[in-house]
This record gives C-alpha cells, structure tokens and sequence, in this order.
C-alpha cells in the first residue's frame, strides 16, 4: 500500500506552545494547506503553527492519521464496507470532546484546509445546537455577554419568527 | 503570547490558550459560520441567528432552507399555529438578500382550506427560491388542498435534484400547458411520489424536458393519478424505480386492467419494481441492466408470462433481488414450463453473470419441498454466484438451512440466513 511506500519521509510540525510533533509525510498530506507547501517546495523541515495549540495540534494529528491510514474512497469504486464503518465510529468517538475544543479543532481544521474535519467539526456543532432555545445556545456556544442583541432587536426577531420560537 | 513574533496574518488562537472558555464564535470565520447553520432546519437557524450581534447577520444570507411545519407525523392541527408557519416562512424569504444564490430549498407544508398557506403562498415561496439558481428542491404537501406547481419549476435552469412528494393523496398537480417550453437541463435525479398529472402528455413532456436524468423515483397512487399510459424514458437514465399502490377496497384485476406501463431507457442499468402493475407493463432494453429488484405480486397466468419475459431479459444480471410472491411466479411458471423442463432450452445465459442474489421468503416457505426444489434450481444454475441472502420473518431451522446449503452444493458461494425485524411494504 502506498502507506509503506512513503512511510520514510518526516515532517515536524511546531505548535503555538513549541511542542514539535514528527509525523509521516502522508499523514501529513490530509492537509491541503502542508500539501501546497511541500509541493511548492516553501516547507522547511519544521513547519511552524504559530495558531494552533498542542492540544488541538495532537487531537487533529489522531484524526489524520487514522484517515491517511483508511483506503480513500476514489481509490476504488467497490471500498471495503467494514473500512468505511470503522472510520464512521472513529469519527464519532473523535468528536465526543468539549465545545471550546471542537471549536478550536474546527478553526485549525480551517487554516490547514482538511476537508472532512471541517465537515465533521460544523455537523457536531450543528448537532449541539439543533433544537435548543437562544438561552441554551448561548450557554453550549460561550457567547459573550457583550456581544449580545439589544431587548429590542430580539424581541422584534422573535415577534417576527413566532412559529421559530414555540 | 507564543505566537506574538511571527506574522499573524491568519486566524490567530493563541490569545485565547490561556483562557479557558472564550467565546469562539466572534473569531471564527463567516465561511465556518455558514457551514454550520446551513446543516440546521430553518426554524434553528434563525433561533441560533438571535443568540448574539456576531451571528446576527446570518439570517439575511441563507444558502440551505429547511422548513417543515411539523404537523407530520405527531402534531395536532392547529390554525394559529400554521398562520404562524405561513408569516415565518414568508418573513424569512422577504429578509433575504437577493443576488445570494440558493443551494437547498426544501418544505413540508400541511394544507387546510380554513388557515395556514395557500397554493398561491407556496408558488409565490417557489418562485422567488427557483429563480436564485436553485440546485436542490424537495417539496412535500400534505393535507387537504392541491397545489399545481408553477410553470418555472419546470423551466429552471439550474436545478439537479427534484423531489416532489404529494402525500397519501396526492395533493401536487403537475399541469404543463402545451405552449410552455419545459427544460429542466442540469436535472439528474427526480423523485415523484404521489403527484397528480393532469393528462399522460404531462409524464411524456416532463421526460422529454430532461435530457440529463440519470435517475428516477415514481411512486403512484392509482386513485389520485389520472395517467393511462405512463411512459418513463430518457437518453442518460440509469436507474429507474417504480412503486405501484392500488387501493385496499380495489380488487387487485380492476387495478391490473387499468393503463400502461411503458420504461424506454437506453442506459438502464438498475430496476426496481414494486408492487401491482398494469397488464401493459413493457420495459425496453433489458440486456443493460446489472442490478434488479423485483417484489411484485404475480395475479395469473397472463401477468406472471409478462414478469417472466423480464426476467429472461435480463442477460448482463449480477444482482437480483426476489420477494415471496415473485418466487412463486417463479416456481408455478419457470419449474413447469416446458422450456424450462428441457435442458436444451433453458436459458443458462439468464444467470451467468448473476454474482448476488437476495430473496425474502414468507416463513412456510421451507415446509414446502417444491418451493424449495425451485430455490435450489435457481442457485444451481447461477454458477457465478458469489453471495445468497435469504430473508425471513422467523429463524429457519438449522436442519434446513444444513440441507439447502448441502443441496446448493457451490463451492465458492456463501449463503447467509437473516431474519426480518418488521414486515415490508409488500407485506401489506
């Protein structure tokens, strides 16, 4: 497989708090950010992540790794289902993690362009919040009290959206 | 700060490191943003858009509408209540921002004559969402009022998903005036369930409208529907379903005798035939299709021989799926009949390619040697096959399940036995 055949090649990875991480170049590679950057050849041997912290780092690492490992879905039309169902657990047991962190993940995610973290952090959220009242929103999301709306401005939306609010 | 000597020209979280539980939302980009709401029903998207000024503006931008008046299948009616769904909806589209385009528009809607939304509502909701480049639409009405669609849903250029579901009795109305142009040139999948046609040129002309369908759902209601011959055809289909309720109260011949059926598609490649069908049931190029499933009740004679030519069509066939009344078609007429009984006749070619096969068989189906004997043919016959499943509502006795597999004798075969939590919808 092609993980064997590129195991070879290193990268590092610093954190903001200069953690420095090695890891397989394919894993790696799930980061279309670092995969631009090593194709264009801008990479030195340790690719500083001045935003991202150890702790959201090593979490994003885990998920990587395990996807670099799992057979891609274009790879091949008739994908071994039991794979497919492994990754779908992994996924959901990587995801039961506190709000601030899946939220750091998601952002990092972002910055490093990894496709189906970010999928897979923006449904958790979505998950959270489905069906919940601004007040518990507020409360799962941190909101800041400075940034609330005015008792104006919210009384209108809810008059406005009644039905929304039952 | 860790980071404070580099350029930070990105997102920037290290502020935040050390303090445990900032509030994320005001940094996280509008992109992210979008993308999780857009994952949201409607309703919650708008409740989450009041939680704070950062999420605020949300509102006026949404890509993926989802309303649904929840009236299915738990609510009691109530007419405040839907006038209340109607004013929601219609605030939320007016507070859009037009150039937008929309991906998803998707609304379940319960009609009552007395309250709630219109007809003339739910065209005026559709039209403003199709003419924003609308991809994806799925469109169910329940309840009491009919709604006949626009003509510009029919004429949108963008659309690649319709779903149009009428309920129980079938409360969309396709009418296509012969002087509208229908062109529906990115559509690729198609669901009709239950929709109300005013006349047969309505199914053709729909068809003929889309030259890119690859696949398409039809479920018909034979008492709500007024189409004699139905006719599904299209240069690039694939995959064709087609489910066929009959009434309780209808005997099942008055339904049979009752119009056509006629599938015409080049590219076939998956069936999928549910139900009771007219006599007049013809499906053209056969020789394509790969995967079929079959779960139709053959009435008599005459029926089964038109199941039967079918299925003998089916020469590239690498999974098929049979129901318990489609295996007796195939024990009292394929067993019996004569090209069957000679070996000179019968037509190996039929299963060669079979790889998969899946049956679900009613529970005394093994009581009966004949009916198993037939099973037995079947899979002795089909010498490419790979994997068997049978289906059953009880557990088959270990005995048995020993001596089919003895009696199959396949060597690189697998037959496994399942068991049926809640009988199906041919089950009735």
């Amino acid at each position: 497989m092609s993980t064997s055949s590129s195991s070879s090649k290193k990268i590092v990875l610093k954190s903001a708090d200069n953690e420095t991480f090695e890891i397989d170049e394919i894993v790696a590679l799930e980061s279309q950010a670092i995969k631009n950057m090593i194709e264009d050849e801008c990479a030195d041997n340790v690719i500083p992540l001045g935003n991202i912290d150890s702790k959201t780092l090593s979490k994003i690492i885990e998920y990587c790794k395990k996807h670099a490992e799992s057979p891609k879905k274009d790879d091949n039309a008739d994908i071994d289902e039991k794979a497919v169902e492994d990754l779908k657990s992994f996924d959901a047991e990587f995801a039961k993690v506190d709000m601030p962190l899946i939220q750091d993940i998601l952002m990092a995610a972002n910055f490093l362009n990894i496709d189906n973290l970010i999928g897979l952090m923006c449904r958790t959220i979505a998950d959270r919040i489905k069906g919940k009242t601004p007040e518990e929103i507020r409360k799962i999301l941190n909101i800041n009290k400075n940034d609330l709306l005015s008792p104006e401005q919210e009384a209108k939306a809810r008059e406005e959206n009644s039905w929304a609010f039952d | 700060m860790a980071s404070s000597s580099r350029s930070n020209k990105y997102i920037n979280l290290s502020n935040d490191i050390h303090n445990v539980n900032p509030d994320r939302m005001s940094d996280m980009p509008n992109n992210l943003i979008a993308n999780i709401l857009s994952l949201l029903p409607t309703k919650n998207q708008v409740v989450t858009s009041c939680v704070s000024t950062r999420l605020k503006p949300f509102r006026a931008s949404i890509t993926n509408f989802d309303f649904d008046d929840e009236y299915y299948p738990h609510q009691r009616w109530s007419g405040e209540r839907s006038e209340r769904f109607r004013q929601f909806v219609t605030n939320v589209l007016a507070s859009q921002e037009p150039d937008i385009s929309v991906a998803k528009f998707h609304l379940s809607c319960t009609m009552s004559k007395f309250s709630g939304a219109t007809p003339m509502d739910i065209n005026s909701w559709l039209s403003g969402v199709v003419s924003r480049s609308l991809k994806d639409l799925c469109l169910q009405i329940l309840g009491l009022v009919p709604v006949t669609l626009l003509d510009s849903v029919f004429q949108s250029p963008t659309l690649v998903n319709l779903n149009l579901d009428g309920g129980k009795s079938g409360k969309i109305v396709i009418n296509l005036d012969e002087n509208i142009k229908i062109l529906l040139p990115q559509l690729k999948m198609l669901q009709l369930i239950c929709v109300n046609y005013v006349n047969d040129a309505c199914v053709t002309r729909l068809f003929k409208g889309c030259p890119e369908l690859q696949e398409v759902v039809v479920e018909r209601n034979w008492n709500s529907d007024s189409v004699i011959a139905y006719c599904i055809s299209g240069p690039k289909l694939r995959k064709v379903t087609v489910i066929s309720a009959v009434l309780p109260s209808t005997q099942p011949n008055q339904a049979l005798n009752f119009g056509s059926l006629q599938i015409s598609c080049p590219m076939l490649e998956y069936i999928c035939l549910w139900h009771c069908f007219p006599y007049d049931l013809s499906v053209k190029y056969l020789s394509g299709i790969t995967e079929a499933h079959f779960r139709m009740k053959p009435h008599d004679r005459n029926y089964a021989h038109k199941l039967l030519n079918i299925v003998r069509g089916l020469t590239s066939i690498k999974y098929l799926s049979l129901s318990d009344p489609t295996m007796k078609l195939y024990h009292d007429e394929i067993i019996n009949h004569p090209w069957w009984m000679d070996p000179k006749s019968r037509p190996k070619w039929l299963w060669e390619h079979l790889t998969e096969l899946y049956i679900y068989v009613k529970d005394g189906f093994f009581m009966y040697i004949d009916k198993v004997q037939t099973l037995v043919s079947i899979l002795r016959e089909a010498k490419a096959l790979k994997q068997v499943t049978i289906e059953t509502l009880k557990e088959i006795p270990s005995k048995t399940k020993e001596n089919l597999i003895k009696y199959v004798g396949l060597k690189d075969c697998s037959i496994e036995f399942i068991r049926r939590k809640l009988p199906s919808l041919d089950e009735e």
